[in-house]
């Protein structure tokens, strides 16, 4: 179980100074700015979840996730992972998570990628029959075998990203964060990684804490959803939830031959006008797609017409620019 | 999942050391041409120290109680065993913190110094059998030597080089854990390195200094990565004096153990208040 309550993690920036005499000045007698990159959240994860932890650049996302792992001490509030307050025993809760970042590497550069396994399964301890037992699942579920002999400064950014995912899963964590593990990937690749942390998930009960901005990846593995936005935790509810609250909400796309033309609409409001396109959002409880449509019967210079449903992604947006 | 239970006890210990060992060993042994162009550069130093000894010399057999065999032999082994001992840890350390891949390091089930020892050690393997062995074979062939006679010698010297080893390892982790407080390390690098090449001895000789810079230099943790060694080697420490040669490298090497130790923590502190 993860407890995470009042947590709050700022950090204290040195202003650079504008122009010359900015700098200079900023050299001897520096500026402070306090970012306020995790501001007072609270969540309890259960064991068996998994989580998306979703928000845009910025939002906090890695932050919280080295809150989690123990990198960073917080500024006040407690998290607590299994019981154990990760920053003060690095070691212990080294034992019981597994992290994979997108963007970084834990593998052993110059090496075949099973030489970095072995010195990960020695560094921490799992005994030879496990650590076969656990690399033969692993590789076998993520169809590895082809390449891992190959050094890991050969592999492709998707083959390379499921060596990481196996580093961290060697030592049968029963807790696995990742951060932005689908960035970069192409379609195939992703789908795989996805498919392989439900399996995962289903198969050996792991806790799994996914952060992304790309919203499909979420919508479609993490039963329960959060987005975070500025530090803060804006929505904490489960996929089917958000889809149901906000998926009431339709877009009408409306294309013009030439120019956007004045319309009378009987329910529903223009959200956005861009070149000849029309953006009108409506309430599928107030008025049907159809009707709308039948409303602009009379002008003649519409080109096309689609139907917008509402996604996450829209729905993410939407809490994005009203928290903006 | 439930969590994994450690294996416990020494074999598992020594499994962790070696396994990351190799694991820089063949590293080191991926980039050959970095090899050989060693291999080039220790050759013309060792070449280059023949000549200037024997011109400082000047015809001269002896220079402050020193022949000026045993100078060349000192500067011949100081070549030899050089590329054995890590001088830039403060780049790979403060890369990885620039980077941020530091988190994966300061997050594992092992000390962060033990790694870096581990990764240390098996370059010096590499190091020894690629370029230190192969390099006083070939030394034997160009340069007038003298060798110690007695086994004994021979032994407290590869016990003093391995001392070395560690003190140079030591010395170099202590500046490279500068790097979680600077953002530019190149300053702090170079200015290691001329301080620990001067003052360990390294290409002149402790005896040679004036003397006020002398009992400066032997006061510090540099004498014990090269001038102990070295001057067992040559007999300039005499045997009787070895034992307190060697219990010097000891107590540096403890010293500056536990002052790692400390600053790490302090430096860990640092990374996780104020972030990366």
């Amino acid at each position: 179980m993860i407890e995470v309550s009042r947590l709050i993690k700022y950090f204290r920036v040195t202003q650079p100074g504008q122009g010359f005499g900015g700098k200079l000045k900023a050299l001897f007698a520096p500026e402070y700015r306090t970012i306020k990159a995790v501001d007072d959240i609270s969540y309890t994860i259960q064991d068996g979840e998994i989580v998306g932890y979703l928000g845009p650049n910025g939002a906090g996302k890695s932050t919280t996730i080295k809150l989690l792992t123990g990198v960073l001490v917080p500024t006040s509030g407690a998290v607590l992972v299994h019981g154990v307050v990760p920053y003060r025993d690095r070691k212990a809760n080294a034992y019981r998570i597994g992290v994979v970042y997108g963007q970084r590497s834990q593998l052993w550069w110059d090496l075949p990628l099973v030489d970095s396994f072995e010195i990960l399964g020695a560094m921490y301890k799992v005994p030879a029959q496990r650590y076969r037992q656990n690399l033969d699942f692993l590789v076998d579920l993520l169809q590895m075998e082809s390449f891992l002999n190959q050094s890991v400064r050969r592999l492709s950014l998707g083959q390379r990203m499921k060596g990481d995912i196996v580093a961290a899963l060697l030592h049968e964590p029963p807790i696995l964060y990742l951060d932005e593990p689908t960035i970069g990937l192409d379609i195939v690749a992703k789908n795989r990684i996805l498919q392989f942390l439900q399996q995962l998930n289903r198969e050996k009960g792991t806790t799994i804490l996914l952060t992304t901005h790309n919203l499909s990846d979420v919508e479609r593995i993490c039963p329960r959803i959060m987005i975070i936005d500025q530090g803060k935790v804006v929505l904490d509810d489960s996929r089917s939830e958000i889809l149901n609250h906000f998926g009431r909400m339709k877009q009408l796309v409306v294309e013009f031959e030439n120019e956007v033309e004045p319309v009378d609409l009987p329910a529903g409001r223009v959200v956005k006008e861009e070149d000849n396109k029309l953006f009108i959002e409506f309430d599928r409880e107030q008025i049907s797609a159809f009707d709308l449509i039948l409303s602009l019967k009379e002008h003649k210079g519409i080109a096309d017409i689609s139907i917008k449903e509402e996604n996450i992604e829209t729905i993410v947006t939407k809490i994005y620019e009203k928290g903006a | 999942m439930s969590a994994i239970s450690p294996v416990p006890g020494f074999q598992s210990d020594f499994n962790v050391a070696w396994s990351l060992i190799r694991a820089s060993l063949k590293e080191k042994l991926v980039y050959r041409f970095d090899l050989i162009i060693g291999l080039l550069r220790t050759f013309i130093l060792i070449i280059v120290f023949r000549y200037l000894w024997l011109a400082l010399y000047g015809g001269r057999e002896m220079f402050a109680g020193v022949s000026v065999t045993q100078a060349i032999t000192y500067a011949t082994i100081s070549m030899v065993i050089g590329p054995l001992y890590p001088n830039s840890l403060i780049l790979d350390v403060g890369g990885r913190i620039r980077t941020g891949n530091i988190l994966f390091d300061i997050t594992r089930p092992l000390y962060y110094g033990n790694l870096l020892l581990f990764q240390m050690s098996g370059q010096f393997l590499a190091t020894l059998v690629t370029s230190t062995l192969p390099m006083f074979v070939l030394a034997l062939f160009f340069v007038e030597l003298s060798l110690p006679a007695s086994p004994l010698i021979w032994l407290a010297f590869g016990v003093s080089l391995l001392l070395g080893f560690m003190v140079a390892f030591l010395v170099d982790y202590l500046t490279s854990l500068a790097g979680f407080w600077l953002t530019e390390t190149w300053g702090i690098f170079f200015a290691k390195w001329s301080i620990s090449d001067v003052l360990s001895g390294k290409y002149l000789p402790l005896w040679i200094f004036p003397p006020l810079l002398r009992q400066f230099a032997l006061l510090l943790p540099f004498r014990g990565m090269s001038y102990s060694p070295l001057a067992i080697f040559i007999g300039q420490v005499t045997p009787d004096q070895i034992p307190l040669e060697l219990g010097l490298q000891v107590f540096w090497i403890v010293a500056l153990a536990l002052l790692g130790n400390i600053l790490y923590r302090a430096a860990v502190k640092k990374l996780a208040v104020q972030g990366g």
